[in-house]
């Protein structure tokens, strides 16, 4: 501190080109790491939503159709050959807001499986909506579910209603969407 | 500027969390298994290094009016790098820390080491403050980790050891989930806060530092 009150002070010139050139040499910095790990974040969500897929509906092959009902919080679906439907849903209910729930669906209306793709809900709490406890009470409902707590049959994770509850939502539009692709 | 004692200071007599009180929420918060602690200790710990190695270089040339400006462009360039790094080679990280490791940005450790010591040391000595200060942060964590993995989950390394799940040392049921809700979290860092000021404010023999430290 002492040695810059000695010296000049700098004008409002000097101070905007060096935090200037500071934040441009820092952008260029992130852009480099930006194209450098792009690739490979790319490759990794794929294949956390490959992996999702295959496992909430086994198929050979999936083909994304278009989804014309009116549910906004349904991202995409996917038809597993004869299978059923995979249908992706980020719930409106989420503890943190970037939940995005996996659903299988069967040909005859049932929940084959959950997948949680990507979640920021509280680890160690809502975070344990990706465990088999949690979410394997889904596989073979149909109908509209709830959780307990709102007189429901799903047991709701302990310390995270709020995150059950969106994975429920979830599940039931995704059930309503599969039955709206007849 | 000795090295021992820039060790010293990181690890007990300045540490970042327990002495400075810095970085109280991500401590708080992510500290729910030992895979967690570890992986923001190091985040933190290169971020912290990167920073303090950078601005110490710059402090020259850093005017004194704009310079928070240019330690949190400094800083929130290194957490992104950090964090884009970790999404592509590590992502079972990155989901488990989530929103945590963005948020490193603010963390007062970082800035507050920027402030304190970068912006005024040398860059040999800053890189070591920030070595240091970051394995202070990182213990620490560690230490919350494994006290609320036990009592919170009724297991050890969660996330590393047996396959994620951690090494069950209690049976289901019987750990208290309250440990690892928040509240685990402020009775944890208030119990390890405790210790370390006890130890701390012992008299050593002719220490004054010690004795300043404890007021």
């Amino acid at each position: 501190m002492s040695e810059t009150a000695v010296k000049k002070e700098p004008g409002m010139a000097t101070l905007v080109l060096v935090l200037f050139a500071i934040s441009a040499i820092v952008a260029l910095l992130l852009g480099v790491t930006n194209m450098i790990t792009k690739p490979y974040i790319d490759a990794n969500a794929e294949k956390t939503k490959q992996a999702a897929m295959a496992e909430v509906l086994p198929a050979d092959g999936y083909e994304e159709v278009k989804y014309t009902g009116g549910d906004g919080t349904v991202d995409a679906v996917y038809r597993a050959g004869d299978a059923g439907w995979v249908v992706q849903v980020t719930p409106a209910t989420s503890f943190s807001g970037t939940l995005s729930v996996m659903v299988g669906v069967d040909m005859e209306g049932k929940c084959t499986g959950v997948s949680i793709v990507a979640t920021g809900e509280t680890s160690g709490l809502g975070s344990n909506a990706s465990k088999p406890a949690f979410k394997d009470q889904f596989i073979g409902k149909s109908g509209t579910l709830a959780v307990s707590k709102d007189g429901g049959e799903i047991d709701a994770i302990t310390g995270a209603t709020i995150t059950s509850r969106g994975v429920t939502e979830s599940v039931n539009s995704a059930l309503a969407a599969a039955a709206s692709m007849g | 500027m000795n090295v021992k004692k820039q060790l010293m200071d990181g690890l007990i007599h300045q540490n970042p969390v327990t002495v400075q009180l810095l970085g109280m929420c991500s401590v708080l918060a992510i500290t729910t298994s030992l895979f967690n602690g570890i992986g923001m200790g190091l985040s933190v710990l290169v971020i912290l290094t990167c920073a303090n190695v950078v601005i110490s270089l710059l402090r020259k040339v850093i005017p004194s009016k704009i310079r928070i400006a240019c330690y949190i462009v400094v800083i929130a360039g290194f957490v992104t790098i950090v964090d884009l790094a970790l999404k592509a080679f590590l992502p079972a990280l990155s989901s488990s820390l989530g929103l945590f490791i963005p948020l490193i940005v603010v963390n007062c450790i970082i800035l507050g080491r920027a402030e304190a010591f970068a912006s005024k040391n040398g860059v040999g000595a800053s890189a070591l403050d920030g070595i240091f200060q970051g394995l202070g942060y990182t213990v620490i964590l560690i230490i919350m980790c494994v006290v609320r993995e036990f009592l919170g989950n009724g297991t050890f390394g969660g996330g590393i050891l047996n396959g994620g799940e951690g090494i069950r040392i209690l049976p289901e049921g019987m750990p208290a989930l309250g440990m690892i809700l928040p509240v685990g979290g402020f009775l944890t860092l208030a119990c390890v806060i405790a210790a370390m000021q006890y130890f701390l404010s012992r008299p050593k023999k002719g220490d004054k530092k010690n004795e300043e430290v404890a007021k």
